[in-house]
């Protein structure tokens, strides 16, 4: 597996959307490259590594093919390297808001806080998140007068597909 | 940019290019009168992408965030300014912004400069000072850009809230100027363009006693049809006429909005959840539109990145207005002028119209500024002060889709319980929890970094001894991924309400902009602010409003989750910019956008700055438009009413004009 196949069944595994809507086959915005390229700024090329190391050991690893093949890895990873839950987690939050977090451990009421920074408009719009509401971007939607007024396509159309 | 003077020269002088300046250009325009704008921002850019993106890449999307100067990332963030503010002293055209609020007391970051509150004082004492809630933009075609589009009317006893409650102050004339303005809120909703359903509009003033007659009667038809309610409002519909306020029944209203239902001169609206900070395909109005059309008329000139300075007098009559010229937002000022007309219109909104006169004090005479002998230029600021309540429906109801607001609840703006406290429209929200906790992102990271900021990830219960915890089958604090946070997020954003309680403020002399002794780039002084909330009839809505979101959000069979605000600070690093406490409960407001008040209409010299025709009473031939004529900020939102005053100033300046 090359890395870009791997980050993407991670990614799979941590945000819970399918592969045609992380990595379609006709992916104009290659979002997931913007997003591997940022992974490793932010956490080192050898921790990705490592990860995504550490990810294919566990996959090879896992009897059948389960249909949440790919989120019983992470669970496993998880266990087994906790040190990158907290990368992973940061990555996860990445695909959903587009930006890269900074959490801070004040205050200990609310177990801490995040602040992000937001990589480029291309993240912005298509983050996750917007699609998890079934929604659209706050600033830029592709639907028409009045969908508002209706209910949205199922959750499953938003998770399995590219906007 | 070239000004061509005119061989008669200019007619009128303006001073920005907003909704309100741009109206009166317009006007005197289209009648053959030669009008020269000054403009302290920049031009409308040639795409409104430019400004699009910057929202895009805004860590805050604040509603000032696509608009120059850049509030973000200016300077490297520091651990007292994360977001990298620029300092108000380094730039040409600073202003306030929403980002500036938690940090009031630092005068390194706010542009308007407060004194810190007076040592030792209790958290419910009337004097005790915060933070405005409210911003502007200084950009050719003004605050509008950030505008949510809501065309409401006010009402007749707005205007006589004293004769009639005891309350405030009237309008001149009381409900007669309410009359005399319907002809222009008529020809207002066509220059916005209003989406509105009729039938609905009349029930409602119906319930107020309103009766509307001639040429706003029967035959009156807005622009566009009503705007399509969305989900969200068609429950609050069903649900909340089985309640009351005051013994005044409750029920929805669609509002009416500056936004095209139907595809026009600009786009249908496509319902991008975006009004503020920026419509990307212009389907809502802004005052970049009809500063497009004063312009087209062949007879307005403006001028850009030219900033107001000083207003001259010869006797009592303005000769002149000076101006400071820069070319980049952080560069030297490349030159100064003087604009001279026969009349002079003042549209710099309620913060920099009052810091303009004020700083104008050098006229022989006129020591305390231009068309201040009242001594009321800058004092009676106000805004509606928010109370903001949110909570989850039983039902999917499919937020963060359509325009931002559709609807309210407009039935307890006026009622004889306006003799004890403000009145209030509720505003419905489309957005979810956009605004209250800036979802989606709290949301999000709560669940997956085991935070709970929003109490839907912890053990807390609401103010109704419910518990908070969304999913009572997982842990507190729990760290999701995968398909579980995929359903837990889906199940929460779909389901979230938000409502906004627009709570009218009296006017406090008191509350007030002065000139501080720190100064722009340019050398022109910063605001300074000084706002209290003191009267118990506003504070009085606080507590009703609290009490009807509770009632409200039982009716819909939906959780509560308005959080109770953290105790006031009143001294330290971290002062408290807008918590109070009043009868043993504890309240943040927010601001509605609405800066009102500065520079006030009224029927005597004494205690007001301008007559009812907005003609300063100290200087015949200067005129002011914008929200800072009210006396009071009323019950609705203000820009119709901005729009009809400006429409009816420009007539009574063509009258002096002959």
């Amino acid at each position: 597996m090359d890395p870009m196949d791997t980050f993407i069944s991670l990614s799979i595994g941590l945000t819970g959307f399918k592969r045609g809507a992380l990595a379609p086959d006709d992916d104009t915005h290659d979002i997931k490259s913007l997003y591997l390229k940022t992974f490793v700024e932010r956490v080192t090329q050898a921790t990705v590594d490592d990860i995504l190391l550490w990810y294919r050991l566990i996959d090879k690893q896992l009897l059948g093919n389960p249909p949440d093949r790919e989120e019983r890895v992470v669970t496993l990873l998880f266990a087994d390297k906790p040190e990158y839950e907290l990368p992973c987690r940061k990555l996860l939050f990445l695909w959903y808001a587009g930006a890269w977090p900074t959490v801070i451990d004040t205050p200990a009421s609310t177990h801490g806080q995040t602040f992000s920074e937001v990589i480029s408009a291309d993240s912005y719009t298509q983050g996750l998140v917007w699609r998890v509401m079934q929604s659209h971007p706050m600033g830029s939607t592709t639907y028409n007068y009045g969908y508002w007024a209706n209910p949205p396509p199922p959750l499953s159309a938003y998770l399995e597909n590219p906007v | 940019m070239s000004i061509v003077t005119p061989s008669g020269g200019f007619d009128v002088v303006i001073v920005g290019s907003g909704i309100a300046g741009s109206i009166v250009a317009y006007q005197l325009g289209k009648a053959g009168k030669q009008v020269l704008i000054v403009e302290g921002g920049p031009p409308v850019p040639k795409s409104r992408e430019e400004y699009l993106q910057t929202f895009f890449t805004s860590n805050a999307k604040t509603p000032e965030s696509p608009y120059p100067p850049t509030i973000q990332g200016a300077v490297p963030a520091t651990d007292d300014n994360p977001l990298g503010q620029p300092n108000p002293s380094s730039l040409n055209t600073p202003r306030y912004t929403v980002l500036q609020i938690n940090a009031w007391q630092n005068r390194n970051i706010s542009y308007f400069v407060y004194d810190a509150p007076q040592a030792g004082i209790a958290p419910d004492s009337p004097e005790l000072t915060f933070a405005f809630g409210s911003s502007y933009e200084r950009v050719a075609g003004g605050t509008t850009w950030h505008w949510l589009g809501t065309s409401l009317n006010n009402l007749p006893n707005d205007f006589q809230l004293k004769s009639r409650y005891g309350q405030g102050v009237d309008w001149p004339g009381g409900s007669q100027f309410f009359y005399r303005l319907l002809p222009y809120y008529r020809k207002a909703t066509e220059v916005i363009g209003v989406s509105a359903d009729k039938q609905a509009m009349v029930e409602l003033y119906k319930t107020f006693n309103v009766e509307f007659s001639g040429e706003y009667g029967d035959n009156y038809g807005f622009p566009m049809p009503g705007i399509v309610e969305s989900m969200n409002d068609v429950l609050y519909a069903q649900k909340v006429t089985t309640l009351k306020v005051d013994d005044i029944p409750l029920f929805v209203t669609p509002t009416p909005q500056g936004r095209n239902s139907r595809p026009g001169n600009r786009r249908q609206c496509a319902g991008n959840t975006n009004c503020i900070p920026i419509c990307p395909i212009q389907a809502k109005y802004d005052g970049s539109v009809t500063l497009a059309q004063a312009l087209q008329t062949g007879n307005v000139q403006i001028l850009y990145k030219a900033v107001a300075s000083n207003i001259r007098l010869n006797g009592n009559q303005v000769s002149g207005i000076d101006y400071i010229t820069y070319d980049s937002q952080t560069g030297p000022s490349t030159g100064t002028g003087t604009v001279t007309a026969k009349r002079y219109v003042l549209a710099a909104h309620a913060i920099e119209t009052p810091k303009l006169l004020l700083m104008s004090k050098n006229n022989p005479g006129w020591p305390n500024g231009v068309a201040n002998s009242s001594g009321q230029v800058g004092r009676n600021l106000m805004d509606h002060v928010m109370y903001l309540a949110w909570g989850l429906a039983k039902d999917p109801i499919y937020a963060f889709r359509g325009p931002l607001s559709t609807a309210g609840i407009e039935a307890a703006r006026d009622g004889a319980f306006r003799s004890q406290r403000a009145a209030y429209r509720i505003e419905i929200g489309n957005e979810g929890w956009n605004w209250a906790t800036n979802d989606p992102n709290t949301t999000l990271s709560d669940f997956i970094f085991g935070q709970n900021n929003t109490q839907l990830n912890g053990d807390s219960l609401n103010q109704q001894s419910q518990p908070l915890r969304f999913d009572p089958t997982l842990p507190a604090f729990s760290k999701l991924f995968g398909t579980r946070l995929v359903n837990a997020l889906n199940a929460i954003y779909v389901r979230q309400l938000r409502l906004g309680y627009l709570i009218e403020q009296l006017p406090d002399p008191d509350n007030r902009v002065q000139l501080s002794s720190l100064t722009d780039n340019l050398g022109l002084p910063r605001p300074a602010v000084t706002y209290r909330i003191r009267d118990d009839y506003v504070r009085n809505a606080f507590v009703s409003a609290k009490q009807v979101s509770t009632q409200i959000f039982n009716a819909l069979g939906a959780k509560e989750y308005t959080q109770l605000p953290a105790a006031v600070q009143s001294s330290g690093d971290t002062v408290t910019p807008t918590t109070f406490e009043y009868k043993g409960d504890r309240f943040t407001f927010y601001g509605a956008g609405h800066i009102i008040g500065t520079y006030r209409m009224g029927t005597a010299p004494r205690d007001s700055v301008l007559n009812r025709r907005q003609q300063s009473w100290d200087h015949s031939n200067l005129y002011m438009v914008g929200s800072g004529v009210f006396p009071s900020t009323a019950t609705a939102n203000p820009t119709l009413t901005i729009a009809a005053l400006a429409l009816q100033a420009a007539d009574n300046i063509l009258h002096d004009l002959g």
